[in-house]
Order: C-alpha cells, then structure tokens, then sequence
C-alpha cells in the first residue's frame, strides 16, 4: 500500500522522523483544513492525489510518511501559506518555510 | 428489536442501529471521507439524500463503496415521479454489484417543492410509492415486469439483463398516516421523518394499524427515525448548528404540525418571512427553544444519547443522524463513535 505512489525523498526526509502523537496531530490539523473548507474553494483539489488520500484513509494509513505527505500535497494546492501555517504549528518549521518561498 | 418487544433493554443494546444521513452537497470526497469514518465509528447504515441539484446518490454510493467494507448504503429517499422505477432498479442493482448485500433502495413521495420546480405533478403518492417498490421488487428479485399496467405506471415489457448480487431491501419514506401504513404492509422498513419522540410514537401507530391489515409481523421490519441531529460537548455550540437546519424545517412546516408542538403560528409566520427575504440572523435568532426541541435532537453527547434511547424504546430500531450532525461535522462523528454509539452496542 505505502507503494502506491512514491513520495518525494525531499519530503519523506522531513517526515520519516516524526513521532506517533505529533503524526496524528498533524494529520487531524491538515483534515480540519480539508474538511472545513467552503466547498467552491475544494475546487481546485488535486483529484488524483485526493483518491489515494482516501485509499490511505480506508487502510489507516493516512499517519505513514505517504499518507501524510499525500495530505501535504493537497494543502499545499489548495493553499500554501494556510498548509506552513499547519505544518510549522507542528514543528516542521524547515519544511512550512520551503512551502512558503 | 421489534414493535412487539421494544420494552426489552437488554433486546436495545443488542439489535439497535445507527445511521448518518449525507446530503451530497459537498465535493464527494468529503461526503466519501465521513462515511468511511462512521464506519470506523461503528455506524451501521449511512443514507444519501436525492434532490436534483445535488449530486447524484449512485454516483455517490459507488465511492462511497470503493473506500468502504461493511457500512450498508441506502439512497434515502429517491421517488417514482422523477426517475422511473425501472431506471431506478437499475441504478441500485448495478450498485449492489459494487457492496453486495450493502444497499438499499429507500422509495418515497418526494419533496413536492423540489419536484414542483421541474413542473413534474406528484399525484397519488401512495398509490405512486406502492407501484413504484412493486416494479423495483420485481426487477431486484431478477423476474420480468410484464404487461403492469397500474394508475401511474404503465410497462409493457422490463426485465434486467443482470443479477442484482444480494438482497436488496426496500424502505419506504412516510409521513403521513397513509404512507406509514403502506409501509408496514410493502416495505423490509420505514423511514420515518421526525425528531420528537412524540411524532415517532404516532407513526408506529400507524405502521401497527397496516401490518395488522394485512396480517404481517414486524419482527424484522426496521424502524429507521430519520433526525436533524446536532451534538458538541458545548450545548450551545450544538443548538448552534442545528439553528438554520430547524429554522428551514419550521418555514416549510404545515400549521397543523406547528401548532401540535405549541408553536406559535405569529413567530413561525416572522420566521418564513425572514428567511425569505434572506435576512439570516432575524431568522435564526427566531427560533425558539420549542422549535428545536420538536424538530431536532441537539445537546451534550449525554442529553443525545437520553433522546436516543428514548426513540429506542418506542420502537425505533435504526437511529439517523442527519444534518448537520454538529458544528463539525467530522468532530461530530468522532464524538458520536466515542461517546454515543458504545452507550448503545457492546
């Protein structure tokens, strides 16, 4: 399953580290953003990337490296500063700067 | 449970279900998101609303089931004015092929506004209903329709050139007295609108009366009580989100209704009017605390769940939590699966 789509090795370096608690935290604060967006702004979601995001739901796998990184990714599309908001709120400050630039 | 032996605690905790009701207004994978994440909660059943401007509850369900292993999706209600029954058939058998033994066809008269946009007459509800789960029946339990020749349905010829893969149950969506007896006497279940108990206990009244008619046991008929459901450990926060869902509910209410719940006419009447000419928060500011008792079940998990086994003990055998569930919806279920759901099943 986590072979599904290969995550960018930039991103994984970020990720690979985090512990289970701040995985969870990260990935309800990025759903929080998801879920409760106005509608008309979900429009521009990446389809595909949104499919695995719930394959990786269906499988409780949304907490790997690549369930999270598919997360990142959405975000990051729909809104990248609101996405480094999220990500340096859970101490990913290096990877919530690259976001922004 | 059943009608003849819902004073059975024990019987409450073992056989009861829980439902959430999804109106497909959002984009479908969030729609696809919730019930994956009910069915991890132990929600039973999840029922997707069908209005035309919606998206469509098949395409809907087809997700859904992509993403989901066990949770029972019903289109909840479709009706035999839009969609023929025999199209209708057909989109819920090739559904079953995708969840088998998962589904179920929820048949009703249809929300007269809605349909009265497309021009489209909704004469003979009852009578419409019944030949409507007739020719579905028929077509799902993969015999030919021929020669049906009904008041409003006429088919020559229709058979399905494919096996629906399971038992596709049928519910019927009721209200009134007619509807409710229809029910009991056709249906594997009903799917009744309400929120107050006392509503509740008036249509199994009637569902009794027309199972007696014809001689059926309703054992295994399920009482599904379909409610405008709001929870958060904050109360007000909870009756917060189920304003403008009750406000709409009091607008498009018959007198009659308003006044059995001791709803003063004057405010219901300012209320519409408000709503009408878009001014919100005179609207939801309107509504009063008689309105959201009648027309919703909102509170702390605690006083849901007090609410929730009073509908059990009347009867009801499936509890839906419909719109808007909470503030949030996806906190809300998480608070339903942690602090309702197990109050009720081991």
């Amino acid at each position: 399953m986590e072979k599904l789509k290969s995550l960018d090795p930039e991103l994984k370096r970020f990720l690979v580290n985090l512990g289970s608690e701040q995985r969870s935290s990260l990935k309800w604060d990025l759903l929080g953003y998801l879920l409760t967006l106005k509608p008309k702004a979900c429009a521009g979601a990446p389809i595909e990337n949104v499919k695995l995001m719930l394959l990786y739901w269906k499988y409780d796998l949304l907490e790997s490296d690549e369930g999270l990184g598919t997360l990142i990714e959405i975000c990051k599309t729909l809104d990248p500063s609101k996405t480094a908001e999220i990500l340096a709120k859970n101490g990913l400050n290096e990877l919530a700067e690259r976001i922004k630039g | 449970m059943s009608l003849q032996n819902a004073s059975k605690d024990e019987e409450v905790v073992a056989m009861v279900k829980f439902g959430v009701e999804f109106i497909p207004q959002e984009p479908f994978w969030r729609t696809v998101f919730y019930v994956a994440q009910a069915e991890k909660g132990g929600f039973d059943n999840t029922w997707i609303t069908d209005h035309f401007m919606n998206r469509n509850p098949y395409t809907t369900m087809a997700a859904i089931s992509l993403y989901t292993e066990k949770i029972t999706m019903g289109v909840g209600v479709t009706n035999p004015y839009l969609v023929n029954p025999v199209v209708t058939a057909q989109n819920i058998a090739s559904l079953s092929e995708m969840a088998p033994n998962r589904v179920i066809l929820g048949i009703g008269a249809g929300d007269k506004t809605t349909l009265g946009f497309l021009g489209v007459e909704t004469s003979l509800p009852v009578r419409a209903v019944r030949e409507c789960v007739e020719i579905a029946r028929t077509l799902l339990s993969g015999e030919k329709v021929k020669n049906y020749d009904g008041k409003i349905f006429k088919i020559q010829k229709a058979k399905l050139a494919f096996k629906p893969s399971g038992k596709i149950p049928i519910y019927v969506g009721a209200q009134g007295p007619m509807m409710l007896k229809l029910a009991a006497k056709i249906g594997d279940g009903v799917l009744i609108n309400a929120s107050h108990p006392d509503d509740v206990k008036e249509a199994i009244i009637h569902l009794k009366k027309g199972a007696e008619k014809v001689g059926r046991d309703l054992s295994n008929f399920d009482v599904v009580v379909y409610t405008s459901f709001s929870t958060h450990r904050d109360r007000r926060k909870a009756r917060k989100a189920a304003l403008p869902v009750v406000a709409f509910i009091v607008a498009g209410c018959p007198p009659a209704i308003l006044e059995k719940h001791g709803i003063s006419l004057e405010k219901a009447t300012k209320l519409k009017k408000a709503l009408n000419e878009g001014k919100w928060d005179e609207a939801f500011s309107s509504v009063t605390d008689e309105m959201m008792e009648a027309f919703s079940i909102c509170g702390t998990p605690e006083e849901c769940s007090e609410k929730i086994e009073k509908m059990f003990e009347l009867g009801v055998t499936q509890f839906v939590m419909g719109s808007p569930i909470g503030p949030k919806v996806h906190k809300a279920i998480d608070t339903i699966s942690k602090e309702i759901i197990p109050r009720f099943k081991e």
